[in-house]
């Protein structure tokens, strides 16, 4: 086994409302390795991205604040800072250089008033000593390493010059440029169509093993999630609610959510006259109001009452590296 | 993927023709007459035919003619070059008030929009004691206080000026920093003072550049009201403002000296608000997408 990068310690991120605080991510843990994905997966809501913010120190305060737990990073100079007490000085000078995000909207996250090329200098230049015309060289090697055509040219064009699929590559060249070792991507392939969403996710694989990255990638996309994970989590309402490798969460389900998410995505040879694509009924509860017991029970096909409705569930361990919060995982045969 | 759609929702568009805008014809007219205005206020010394303060007496009062193309005024000065020399009052307040209110409003209503709080708190109520004065009272109050004379008049414009810039830049503001890519620089380790000045400054100005044309209309208004008043520039320079009060006590006898200043300041205005109109015609998102 590689050696840890970051480690997530029971984290709790309360953000302000009318009636007093409200949890939006309640005592996550994970791990991340050198050369690791971990996939965070949920619907929106279910604190992921949050999960992804306090990591990088950025979540909005006030009205939010990193509550309770620890973000355990193992930095560059050997050792380890816990980022979620670290101040915002130190977090700025992590940010980029040890530790990088791509965004969603390609278009959206590159500022339209600069070059790509002046936008991935100025992160080169923000965390190295380096001279201008040695960081838009850089530049341009980082865009060809993105397979970026004719990147001598590409470096001084404008965001809106370029295709979505191009800008999310000068987004990476971005995030990458100073070589981080730990890298969050969330939904970085949303906005993009298929083909250029299959090149993107190879793209981050091969990257990720050049640099020895760890990778949190967040999605909704379960399809995307079995592509690229070596681990998923699976959050709902700001809990774990299923962790473990890959494969066992698709061919070893042990919580109801998992299999309804998994049930929801289309496949090849789906029979057509079966009837609509399964669907997981309701939507995910406001945090504010969650419901006694499992916060999933509303929605649950397996709900009893009583067992689900009076008590949260533990995080039981099913076996190693595998754990699930459902009351009822030992009966319930789901796969 | 094509990149047609991409302009679509971008804060600064820029259309492959150039300032599309600028070529529908009562832009043009604003872009031509602006920049007459500047060209005459650059060359004054080459096309004035005399000096501004050379009094003749002998042709005191008299009438548009070969000799004095606008008239000369009460001491025979001649009404053509005052006027022309007038531009450069215009254009140096112009430079003055609207350079203050735009740098001191911007730098306001950005400290405000980007760190919110107190700060905002204390630069926005402010902003509104002095939004609440009508501006040609709130400039007498502060040339009072001051002193007449031009710097003075040309100051006191300039702090009438300043909150609605200071309030146009906190709306960009505050939207433009929770863009995605202010969100991206910050991810990256850019400081807030990066943030603030790289990323939110440049693509908060579009309207900006906007406001700064169409008050460069009212800020010659303002500045010539100030004159006429006797606040402003003082005799014998050649200030418009100046010239119409002039000429008020001879209007019924002379029409020349009021009215040539009149219309030069009728001009530069009208130049301004058409050049405004048009810059924001350019920008507005709901045009052309």
């Amino acid at each position: 086994m590689s050696q840890p990068l970051l480690e997530v310690r029971d984290l709790r991120v309360e953000f302000a409302g009318d009636a007093g605080p409200v949890e939006a991510v309640s005592g996550v843990s994970f791990e991340v390795r050198r050369g690791e994905t971990l996939v965070i997966v949920g619907e929106s809501g279910s604190g992921k991205s949050v999960t992804s913010l306090a990591v990088m120190g950025l979540i909005p305060t006030p009205p939010g604040r990193i509550a309770g737990g620890e973000i355990l990073f193992h930095a560059r100079d050997g050792k380890v800072r816990d980022l979620a007490k670290e101040g915002p000085r130190a977090l700025q000078r992590l940010r980029g250089a040890e530790i990088a995000m791509i965004f969603q909207e390609p278009m959206s996250a590159l500022n339209p008033v600069y070059t790509v090329g002046e936008q991935i200098v100025e992160t080169l230049r923000l965390h190295e000593p380096l001279g201008r015309r040695a960081a838009r060289a850089r530049a341009i090697d980082m865009l060809e390493a993105l397979g970026v055509p004719d990147p001598g040219r590409r470096v001084d064009a404008y965001p809106h010059e370029l295709s979505g699929g191009l800008r999310q590559r000068a987004m990476i060249a971005m995030a990458l440029s100073c070589r981080p070792s730990l890298l969050i991507a969330d939904e970085p392939t949303t906005a993009l169509d298929v083909t250029v969403q299959a090149q993107i996710l190879a793209l981050i694989r091969k990257l990720q093993g050049e640099l020895s990255m760890g990778v949190i990638f967040i999605t909704h996309n379960l399809g995307v999630a079995a592509e690229i994970a070596d681990r998923i989590l699976v959050m709902y309402a700001g809990q774990t609610v299923e962790a473990a490798a890959t494969r066992d969460i698709f061919e070893r389900t042990r919580m109801p959510y998992t299999k309804g998410l998994l049930g929801s995505i289309p496949r090849l040879g789906m029979d057509r006259d079966a009837g609509p694509l399964p669907i997981i009924p309701g939507s995910v509860p406001r945090l504010g109001n969650l419901p006694r017991g499992c916060a999933f029970h509303p929605r649950c096909a397996h709900m009893r009452p009583q067992v689900c409705t009076d008590r949260r569930p533990d995080l039981d361990k099913v076996e190693a590296g595998h754990v699930v919060r459902c009351a009822r995982w030992r009966e319930l045969e789901l796969t | 993927m094509s990149t047609g759609t991409a302009l679509v929702g971008a804060p600064l568009r820029r259309p492959a023709g150039g300032l599309r805008a600028l070529r529908r014809t009562s832009a043009k007219v604003g872009l031509a007459l602006t920049l007459l205005f500047l060209l005459i206020m650059l060359v004054a010394p080459l096309v004035a035919p005399y000096d501004p303060y050379d009094q003749d007496l002998s042709s005191a009062l008299s009438p548009p003619s070969a000799v004095h193309w606008l008239g000369a005024d009460q001491y025979g000065r001649d009404m053509l070059s005052r006027v022309i020399y007038g531009t450069r009052t215009a254009f140096l307040a112009v430079l003055v008030a609207d350079g203050l209110a735009l740098v001191v409003g911007c730098a306001m209503g950005l400290v405000a929009g980007f760190f919110g709080g107190w700060a905002e708190a204390v630069i926005m109520r402010l902003v509104d004691m002095l939004l609440a004065f009508p501006y040609l009272l709130l400039a007498l109050i502060i040339v009072a206080a001051l002193g007449p004379g031009l710097t003075n008049s040309m100051i006191a414009i300039g702090i009438v000026y300043t909150p609605q810039y200071a309030r146009l830049i906190r709306g960009q503001v505050l939207a433009v920093r929770q863009a995605d890519y202010v969100r991206a620089a910050r991810a990256l380790g850019a400081s807030r003072l990066r943030q603030m000045l790289r990323h939110v400054l440049p693509n908060s100005f579009p309207p900006i550049l906007v406001m700064a044309t169409l008050q460069a209309g009212s800020v010659v208004v303002e500045t010539a009201g100030l004159s006429f008043l006797g606040l402003g520039a003082q005799p014998p320079s050649p200030d418009w403002g100046a010239l119409l009060a002039d000429g008020q006590s001879y209007f019924l006898t002379a029409w020349w000296i009021a009215t040539f200043p009149g219309l030069a300041i009728f001009l530069l205005v009208l130049g301004f608000n058409l050049l405004g109109d048009a810059l924001r015609d350019h920008f507005d998102p709901r045009r052309g997408a």
